[in-house]
């Protein structure tokens, strides 16, 4: 097993650099770029002379493949083309740490970094660089959007298997009854209907009319003073467990896709599982309909869905970004979309880096669990 | 003596019962509530204000900073001695290229230390470096090394603390490009105002002269600032709060009565306006779309709303030189380079003949009346545009939209050599002016093209779609699409489209001055905003005296720009479409809420949100 998750660790290396490659020459060719609408935003004092400077600051004029090569091994092994025209480009080293003099306040906690150096380390050595649009480590930007993510992408999963699996048991047990009809129909409809139109309607009956939930985000606006004496919101000092109100509706637009999802594969895996000879076996020892259905027939219709694991973390990460703007949730998927809308080189790659490791790494620990699971898998 | 109980009782209840109902009202400063507002555009990017460039940093940096000329609210125009802004007056040398600038002696950033001239200069000293990714090094004729910029700004000097000299104008250079000389420019002010003042004595304290190093800190907040609010705090993704500054001098009432302003990011327009409604947000702008339902909404006072006209208009842009082989308007000598011809708009006649054949006032339409529905895109909720102006524009351009008259247009493009060869309904070339100038096989074309807008924008898909129809009536193929809007600025600045739709909002305080958009300097592919590739010499040479007429009398510049609006009426270098009803809107608990055109927020340090706590 070891070894085995080793082999997959080191196929992963290969497969990320693949991913990052053609991202970034996918989005290096993609119409637009971070300064293409910067001069349509004051189009009568913006000038051709000083958007090429802000190019050649940014480094946007040289090919995509030096600026690829600088992302990923660093400007001190993949140097800058000599710049031509008017440009002044900086000779500029990186992430200076904020002036902690007394004429800054100490209610920001975000620390910036110069969008304009040109001496990176390059994410092998894990320098993700600055974002062009929020001019901090995209590390900093990321890591502060993604705890909103995993906390709805954890309680999604926990939804959709604690909701699906059971829905999926009742339905095999009762095949052809009501309660499978039922689910059946309610599967089809959890995957047709749109999310976005579903967190939409949620909002309207549950937000606005009823009053019984809240209308958006991750918790109550507030701003107060924290302990160090810096400012803070209401995640930093509300526990989750005090805010699940704001889970409920986008965790549930989230879900339904899973639930369906989970509910459907159970029901033909029980079936499935069923016809085997030590279900029939059980049934012949005179066991209760009731062990032979959970103990044995369950049990073991579970062990396939542990292969859901990679597919469902790229769903999650994938809705989010509609979820999360429906709903206002300080995500990763929204971060994305503003990313991908500004051209933010920097954003794009470090989320398509982290999308593509956590996807790997899902399918990874799906195959662990597989083997885990089913004593006759052997890697 | 029982009467008297009862009526003590009574009155008792009355006033308890009052005291629940009634609403409780500000009394101070600071006690007027949180105002909150929405923002669909994200986070902001930096709290400094001379390297912003995005609107929602702007505004929330508005509220912290002076700015060196204000622009007047009633009047839309720069004046001395308004609220937040340093200029007490000015004035210019005969040469028109000198200006005196004084400023205000009254004011002081709030930890007590006098704004003055040395707080704008630290600014500029920074921007002009050219070591920040500020964009605003385009104000300046230079940078501090001599790389030249196209701005007006060539230097200021320090006459006092409270007095500017600055010598601002078009620059004359020599052949290293060097400035030699400048000459007047009346629209060059508006350069000087590019650059925002900062508290230099804390500027400098945490940046010193290491400017390259205000990059790396985008959210430095100094701890003096000046404006109604400070101190802000930013939590991503969800909002960026201040709060009240107490020491601020240029308020309504003698003092800030709200306590903190919060933009509230939600990035869905549709939920915004939900929880617009359900009073989650003291105020927000009604898109065009949802005008009409409001104001019934808003019948009963449960919110309150004001209208003005945009200043700004959208338009469909035609390409009107080669889209295979895009040229600069103008080559390394300044001479006008030959750009070629487009198969279709080339032609004036075909572009008059589209003026004629697009139904502007049926897209504008009309608002709901009785049991008639709202009609149209914009369900009357606009006006219509038909040259380079605006709705606050100094200049009545005397002009009238062109009438919608499908007949008109098609005896324009049977002029121009369009015409129904096989009865097929459709437009073919019959010795158009292509065919006649470049290509004799081009006879037999349809007349066909591409329409493109960006994707998302419901308005501008919608009038895509409608220009489609009205053009195929009259046998004109259009083939429109929606595309991202990076996709679509590539496109336009590419110079490789042929008709876009898109739209300008024009800047405060608004001068007709087009030549960045329709002269041959402005044309310049892969960046210029003279994507049209319209040149037209008389009209450089309107541009050029109105811009530089000695005195600037806006008595005298008026008529050179009623004629520079003529002429592009005349020729149609775009199709100017129409400009949006904005509506500014609040919850009808807010006391004092009374905006003014562009300046919904002017005197918001007034408002007093009503609690029903």
């Amino acid at each position: 097993m070891t070894r085995h998750i080793i082999r997959r660790l080191l196929q992963a290396i290969p497969t990320l650099f693949g991913v990052t490659l053609l991202s970034y020459m996918i989005m290096s060719f993609a119409p637009g770029g971070p300064l293409a609408t910067l001069g349509l935003s004051d189009p009568q004092n913006l000038d051709q002379e000083t958007i090429e400077r802000l190019e050649s600051q940014y480094g946007l004029n040289d090919p995509w493949y030096i600026q690829y090569g600088r992302w990923l091994v660093g400007t001190d092994i993949i140097f800058r083309l000599p710049q031509t025209g008017n440009s002044t480009a900086v000779e500029e080293t990186i992430e200076r740490s904020s002036p902690t003099t007394s004429s800054a306040r100490s209610a920001n906690s975000q620390q910036g970094c110069s969008v304009l150096a040109n001496e990176r380390r390059g994410i092998v050595r894990g320098d993700f660089g600055c974002s062009y649009k929020w001019r901090r480590p995209v590390f900093e930007v990321i890591g502060e959007r993604l705890p909103a993510t995993i906390e709805l992408g954890i309680a999604t999963l926990f939804v959709s298997l604690f909701v699906g699996v059971p829905l999926g048991i009742g339905a095999a047990i009762t095949r052809g009854r009501i309660f499978d009809n039922a689910t059946r129909v309610l599967a089809v409809v959890f995957n047709a209907v749109p999310n976005f139109w579903m967190g939409l309607m949620l909002l309207l009956v549950f937000a606005f009319t009823l009053g019984w939930l809240p209308s958006g985000g991750r918790c109550e606006r507030m701003r107060v003073r924290l302990p160090d004496g810096s400012t803070g919101g209401c995640a930093d000092v509300v526990p989750i467990y005090n805010r699940l109100e704001y889970m409920i509706m986008p965790v549930f637009v989230l879900a339904v896709g899973g639930i369906a999802g989970y509910s459907r594969y159970m029901r033909t895996s029980m079936l499935e599982t069923i016809n085997s000879d030590y279900v029939r076996t059980a049934r012949a020892k005179g066991l209760s309909a009731r062990a032979v259905w959970l103990n044995h027939a369950a049990r073991n219709a579970l062990i396939p869905l542990a292969t859901f694991l990679g597919p469902a973390v790229v769903g999650i990460l994938g809705g989010a970004a509609i979820t999360e703007t429906i709903f206002s949730w300080p995500g990763l998927g929204r971060l994305i979309v503003e990313a991908v809308g500004n051209r933010d080189y920097p954003v794009i790659m470090a989320s398509v880096v982290i999308g593509a490791t956590l996807t790997v790494v899902a399918y990874i620990i799906s195959d662990i669990l597989y083997a885990l699971f089913d004593p006759r898998i052997r890697y | 003596m029982k009467r008297f109980t009862k009526i003590l009782f009574l009155g008792t209840v009355l006033a308890l019962a009052l005291a629940m109902v009634v609403p409780v009202t500000a009394q101070g400063p600071g006690e007027g509530g949180v105002v909150i507002t929405d923002n669909i555009g994200g986070d902001p990017s930096t709290f400094i204000p001379f390297i912003g460039s995005d609107t929602v940093s702007s505004s929330v940096y508005a509220w912290m900073y002076p700015s060196i000329i204000a622009i007047d609210p009633f009047t839309l125009d720069n004046a001395p001695n308004v609220a937040q802004g340093m200029a007490s007056g000015w004035e210019y040398d005969e040469t028109g290229t000198v200006m005196t600038l004084y400023l205000r002696e009254d004011i002081t950033w709030s930890d007590g230390t006098p704004i003055t001239a040395r707080d704008y200069l630290w600014a500029v000293e920074a921007v002009r470096s050219g070591q920040t990714s500020s964009p605003r090094t385009s104000a300046f004729t230079s940078l501090a090394d001599g790389t030249p910029e196209s701005g007006s700004v060539d230097s200021i000097e320090l006459i006092d603390d409270y007095t500017l000299r600055i010598n601002l104008g078009d620059p004359v250079r020599d052949e290293e490009g060097n400035v030699t000389g400048l000459t007047p420019n009346c629209i060059a002010i508006n350069d000087i105002n590019d650059v925002t003042p900062v508290p230099a004595h804390l500027y400098e304290e945490a940046f010193g002269d290491d400017y390259a190093s205000i990059d790396a800190d985008p959210f430095f907040v100094p701890t003096a600032t000046f404006g109604p609010f400070t101190d802000p705090f930013f939590e991503a993704g969800v909002q960026v709060s201040l709060i009240a500054e107490p020491s601020y001098p240029d308020t309504q009432l003698g003092y800030v009565s709200p306590s903190e302003w919060v933009l509230l990011n939600v990035p869905d327009t549709t939920v915004a306006y939900e929880r617009f409604l359900a009073g989650e947000i003291t105020y927000t702008g009604i898109s065009a779309d949802r005008q009409n339902a409001f104001r019934e909404l808003a019948a009963d006072g449960s919110y309150q709303f004001f209208e003005y006209a945009d200043n700004g208009y959208t338009y469909m842009g035609y390409n009107l030189a080669d889209p295979n082989n895009p040229q600069p308007g103008l080559d390394e000598n300044g001479d006008i380079v030959d750009q070629g011809l487009h198969p279709i708009f080339s032609d004036i006649l075909v572009r008059q003949a589209f003026a004629y054949a697009i139904d502007v006032p049926a897209m504008i339409g009309s608002r709901p009346d009785g049991d008639e529905p709202a009609t149209g895109i914009l369900e009357g909720n606009g006006f219509p545009i038909y040259t380079h102006n605006s709705n606050v524009s100094w200049v009545d351009d005397g002009l009238e939209p062109y009438a919608f008259d499908p007949e008109r247009a098609l005896e324009l493009l049977a002029e121009a050599g369009w015409v129904d060869n096989d009865g097929d309904g459709l437009l073919e070339c019959n010795d158009c002016l292509y065919a006649r100038e470049v290509d004799p096989e081009f006879n037999g074309s349809p007349l066909e093209f591409e329409l493109v807008t960006n994707a998302g924008n419901v308005i501008r898909e919608r009038t895509g779609q409608t220009i489609r129809e009205q053009l195929a009536e009259i046998g004109v193929t259009v083939n429109f699409s929606a595309i991202d809007f990076g996709a679509l600025v590539d496109l336009l600045l590419s110079q490789t489209h042929d008709a876009i739709i898109i739209g300008w909002s024009l800047g405060l305080p608004f001068d007709p001055d087009g030549s960045w958009a329709f002269s041959a300097e402005s044309d310049n592919p892969g960046s210029g905003f003279g994507f049209t590739s319209y040149n037209n010499p008389e009209l450089n040479e309107l541009w050029q005296t109105a811009t530089t007429l000695p005195g600037c009398d806006r008595g005298e510049r008026l008529g050179l720009y009623q004629e520079a609006m003529r002429i592009l009426y005349e020729e149609q270098p775009y199709m100017w479409l129409f400009s949006g009803n904005v509506m500014a809107a609040a919850q009808g608990t807010v006391e004092n809420y009374d905006p003014l055109p562009l300046f919904a927020t002017w005197n918001i340090d007034a408002w007093n949100v009503i609690s029903d706590q």
